[in-house]
């Protein structure tokens, strides 16, 4: 296709308004033809690479993420992480922080081999007081 | 009476004089020009793109100087071409007598520099213009930039491709509106290139289609690549309604080091099967890539984001700017290659946001259409932009990696059209 629209396009006779007209149109339906043919080609490749390896890394995502079991998450969870592992959490927490706390847990399992899945993220509870907290901090920071 | 004519062969030999002979007006207003761009470029009110506009300002103001002899516009310019008893010579008549041009040969239907002479005889910047001349310095910024890219968020929304893909749809609209203004295909096909917001790339297909416009369309293609914050938000706002624009998109999937180091093998490998012309620009990107991607050769990596980088930079600078001469530049079709080159910008980044607000409605309101406008290439500018107009709507939106995707599609889709209109003109 591309020889025939180079010899069509590199020999105009731009001697009538008609020609150039002619040449102008071929050489810009086939050079947008072509710009979008090629990239079209890049989507489908990468596209097929993308799952490829998605399977072969096991990690493609599940048809759906199953619910939470925690008992104390009745709510309707949604996903936050649509890589990989499944990760879903209650909708009342901030989004900016399930994805800090999604990405350094994450960024821990790096290089090891195992996959965590994230079901949800729930404020620890704690025992002590913010007073005893407070303790605990001072003597615990480095000096 | 010896002293007052000592004093007056000097006045009359110096550059001064230069300016009264023939077109030598023409080089005091582009000092003036030069003189304002690196006003632009250092004050600190300013700042446009120094990188860049301080050595193209610096190369203009030199390539002006009358008699400096640091670039000679004539070794460049390209001859006529005569039949001297069947065959084709490069060359003028003098005085009826046919001179065979200096710098110049003709064989295998094309102009060939001959470079041994302009070693001889040019000046520095001569010397180094030959990179542009041959076509080594875009490549060479593109490896850099290669160098410098994460085509990770590229990699985990391959749809992007479609929107670097729309936002080449200026080149087109401004070769088209080049022809009817009276240039020639390769002249117009250079021009229209300003559309793709790539600066080495407008060079490298100008340097070998109209190199004669080499000046212009550097300067039209380097000022609106640093106008994208100006030029880009009110196109983005009178294309799309406030819901558009308020789109968050989803997260990106991870993307393995495996699929970032194979991925600059395989784009090069399609690409240049299927266009051989595109092959240089888009195999040096992935070869920048390739060396930070693959984690192996850090110290090259390094060498190409920086020294090499700053070095072309530095060549490809001063050579622009120099190519930039009184002569050459104030002509009426310099005025046509910057409003030619506005039109290209502003169509480019219409043809992506209208291909964006199309994906916006066939995934049912999943991709904002603003991060259509970063598929012209200006890396990373056009997707900061992206970014900025989304937040304008929404402070919690986030548009910045999802927007990086079309921008270096934009890069891959330039330098394919480049190979495109190398083929074609």
């Amino acid at each position: 296709m591309l020889d025939l629209i180079t010899l069509s396009a590199k020999a105009p006779d731009m001697g009538t308004a008609g020609n150039l007209e002619k040449y102008a149109g071929n050489v810009t339906l086939s050079g947008l033809l072509i710009v979008f043919a090629m990239l079209v080609l890049l989507v489908v490749i990468i596209s097929v690479f993308g799952s490829l390896m998605d399977n072969l890394n096991g990690t493609k995502k599940p048809k759906a993420p199953k619910a939470p079991k925690a008992p104390k998450a009745p709510k309707v969870d949604k996903p936050v992480q649509k890589s990989a592992q499944p990760a879903v959490m209650q909708e009342t927490e901030d989004e900016g922080v399930i994805a800090a706390i999604s990405a350094a847990i994450m960024m821990m399992y790096e290089g090891t081999g195992k996959k965590p899945v994230i079901r949800s993220i729930k404020p620890a509870a704690t025992s002590r007081s913010a007073w005893k907290q407070a303790g605990v901090l001072n003597n615990v920071r480095s000096f | 009476m010896a002293i007052f004519d000592t004093v007056k062969q000097i006045l009359l030999d110096s550059g001064f004089m230069g300016f009264f002979d023939g077109d030598g007006w023409k080089n005091a207003i582009m000092i003036g020009v030069a003189c304002f761009l690196l006003v632009l470029a250092i004050h600190p009110k300013f700042q446009f793109e120094p990188l860049l506009l301080l050595p193209i300002a610096f190369g203009m103001l030199l390539a002006n100087l009358p008699d400096a002899g640091i670039f000679h516009a004539d070794i460049w310019n390209i001859p006529s071409l005569h039949e001297i008893d069947g065959v084709k010579v490069a060359g003028e008549f003098v005085n009826g007598i046919f001179e065979p041009a200096k710098y110049w040969t003709y064989h295998d239907g094309s102009f060939h520099i001959l470079a041994g002479k302009v070693l001889q005889d040019g000046g520095l910047l001569d010397i180094l213009y030959l990179g542009v001349k041959v076509g080594i310095y875009p490549p060479l910024i593109f490896l850099g930039v290669g160098a410098m890219t994460d085509f990770g968020p590229l990699i985990a929304n391959p749809k992007s491709f479609l929107l670097g893909a729309a936002a080449q749809f200026g080149i087109f609209v401004a070769f088209l509106g080049a022809l009817v203004l009276g240039m020639t295909p390769q002249e117009a096909g250079s021009i229209g290139i300003i559309g793709g917001a790539d600066g080495p790339t407008a060079i490298f297909v100008t340097s070998i289609l109209a190199p004669h416009k080499l000046g212009p369309i550097a300067v039209a293609a380097y000022s609106y690549m640093a106008l994208v914050p100006v030029i880009q938000p009110p196109i983005m706002r009178l294309l799309t309604t406030k819901k558009e624009r308020a789109v968050k998109m989803a997260q990106l999937r991870n993307v393995s080091k495996t699929e970032k180091i194979i991925f600059p093998v395989l784009v090069t490998i399609v690409v240049s099967l299927l266009l051989p012309d595109a092959a240089v620009l888009v195999g040096m990107l992935m070869l920048g890539n390739l060396f930070k991607e693959s984690g192996v050769v850090d110290r090259l990596a390094k060498t190409a984001q920086n020294e090499l980088m700053n070095i072309v930079v530095i060549f490809l600078g001063l050579t622009v700017g120099a190519t930039t001469t009184g002569a050459a530049f104030l002509t009426a079709d310099t005025l046509k290659i910057i409003a030619l080159g506005l039109f290209a910008f502003a169509f480019g980044t219409s043809g992506g946001v209208l291909f964006g607000k199309v994906m916006y409605i066939v995934t049912k309101g999943k991709i904002n259409p603003l991060i259509g406008a970063a598929g012209v290439s200006a890396v990373p500018m056009a997707a900061r932009v992206a970014q900025k107009v989304g937040r304008e709507e929404n402070p919690n939106n986030y548009l910045l990696m999802h927007a990086m995707g079309p921008n270096v599609a934009g890069v891959i889709g330039s330098a394919v059209a480049a190979g495109v209109l190398l083929t074609l003109l």
